[in-house]
This record gives C-alpha cells, sequence and structure tokens, in this order.
C-alpha cells in the first residue's frame, strides 16, 4: 500500500457523483414514466419493499413538499437525518481525519429497529384502510 | 491493530488506515492487550479505544433504500455486534462485526448485479423495439 492514501478520495467522488443525481430527481418527477426504471423487486413479486416510494419521496422532498414525501414513504424520510449525520461523519473522516460523536446505540434499540422494518415492510402490503396510508 | 478512528482491522506496518485514510497512531494499543478468548470489561460507549464499526448505517442503507432483503441479516449482526460489546466480548464483536461488513457487501452485490441485469434487458428490449419499428 501506498503511503498517500489517495484512494480516499473514493468517497469524496462518491459525494460528488451523487450531485448530478440529486440534480435530475429535483428537476424530473419519478411519476413521470420512462425516465427512471421500475424496481426490480417490486417487478418481480408485486410487494412493496421497505425502500418503496423513496425515489419519489425524495423528489417531493427536493421539491419542499415534505408531507407529500412522508406520504410515500414515511419510514426512508424518517431515516435520512441519521443517514445524513453519518455521512457527514465520513465525510469529515476521509477530508480530515476527524469523525463527528458517535453515541453507543444500545443493541435493544436496533432490534426494535429491525423489528420496525418487518412490520412496515409487511403491513404496507396489506391494502385495508389504516395500513394502506403506509403504500407509497 | 485497529484504526482507532474507524475501527477497521489494519496490517501491522500500516500507516494509514486501508478503510478511512486516517494515520495510525501506536503509541496506546488498546485493542491488542486482550488475551484472546477472554472477555475484557468495557465502558459501553467509551468512543475511541473500543470502537467496533457495526455498519448499521450500511445495513439501512442496503435494506430500506436498495429494496434487499439480505440487508436484513446485516442490521441482525449490527444488532448482535453492540451487544458484544455492550458485554465486553470485543473479540466476538469484532468477528460479528466484519460478519455485518460481509453481508453489507453482499447485498450491495446482489443489488449491483441484479441492477445490471435488469438494466441489460431494459436497453435490449429498446433496441428491439426500435429495430422492429
Amino acid at each position: 500500500m501506498a503511503d498517500l492514501p489517495l484512494w480516499r478520495w473514493r468517497f469524496l467522488l462518491l459525494g460528488f457523483a451523487m450531485l448530478p443525481c440529486l440534480a435530475l430527481l429535483y428537476a424530473r418527477n419519478p411519476e413521470e414514466q420512462g425516465l427512471y426504471p421500475v424496481c426490480p423487486f417490486y417487478f418481480l413479486t408485486g410487494l412493496h419493499c421497505p425502500g418503496c416510494g423513496a425515489l419519489r419521496g425524495l423528489h417531493q422532498l427536493l421539491n419542499g413538499n415534505v408531507i407529500a414525501a412522508l406520504g410515500y414513504n414515511p419510514f426512508a424520510m424518517l431515516t435520512l437525518p441519521f443517514i445524513g449525520y453519518a455521512f457527514l461523519s465520513a465525510l469529515l473522516v476521509t477530508t480530515w481525519g476527524k469523525r463527528l460523536p458517535s453515541p453507543f446505540i444500545h443493541p435493544a434499540l436496533i432490534w426494535t429497529l429491525l423489528a420496525a422494518i418487518l412490520a412496515f415492510w409487511t403491513l404496507r402490503n396489506v391494502p385495508v384502510f389504516p395500513f394502506a396510508l403506509l403504500a407509497p | 491493530m485497529f484504526c482507532v478512528t474507524c475501527g477497521r482491522e489494519v496490517g501491522p506496518e500500516a500507516r494509514f488506515c486501508d478503510n478511512c485514510g486516517s494515520v495510525i497512531d501506536r503509541t496506546e494499543e488498546p485493542a491488542t492487550n486482550y488475551a484472546p478468548g477472554e472477555p475484557q470489561p468495557v465502558q459501553p460507549g467509551y468512543g475511541s479505544a473500543v470502537n467496533i464499526p457495526n455498519y448499521l448505517v450500511q445495513a439501512i442503507l442496503v435494506t430500506i433504500f436498495c429494496c434487499l432483503p439480505a440487508g436484513v441479516v446485516a442490521i441482525v449482526f449490527a444488532a448482535q455486534v453492540n451487544g458484544k460489546v455492550a458485554e465486553g466480548n470485543l473479540p466476538e464483536a469484532r468477528r460479528l462485526s466484519r460478519n455485518a461488513r460481509i453481508w453489507c457487501w453482499v447485498s450491495f452485490g446482489v443489488g449491483l448485479a441484479i441492477g445490471i441485469i435488469y438494466a441489460a434487458v431494459i436497453i435490449a428490449a429498446i433496441i428491439a423495439g426500435f429495430a422492429l419499428g
């Protein structure tokens, strides 16, 4: 391995590659036909996975429509602040070698999160009134 | 020897971490002093000395944002990593941490492969559409 950790730039490269993708997502609504491909999981199974609606929700969020974004996928939208924090921390590690404080997450909390994801996955596929709200 | 910044295992001679690029500080080596298999009492949440990555964020990304059932396995490992850290069983936590990382990559790889096959099918369909007028 070389002395200079040049490949630390791979993370920055990834970050910059995200910008044009976000710009495209801001400008074009995934509800339009033809531009974005259909999710393979939905195509194969006809079921909504826990991420279903995340792209459409992100488009609404980029355009400032928070309520519409939550309507497409509340779960994905609520995890975004945490993922953003982790991304920022990783960005600081790769640029300055420093990271943001990362509190220890109690294992019970992670098990709860797993249960919540599986419950969300199941319930949003139930086409009955209260659960149908969870579908995108 | 483990990177103090991100927790990834690094080689004995490494000057920089393979994962995050941080300079490896050799003045204190907290992780190498335990006897294998012997649990060490640690303060949960004491960040820098006992920093074992659980890959929870990556696991959630592949599960929720890539729609991949294999990501669920990665979340299970992530939960177990923190469980072992809380118990003070660091060797076991490191083993589970490696498994969590492997399953994140498995999920990502499978997702990427499906995506490429899927894109190839769509492109083939478009070309066929043009060819048939």
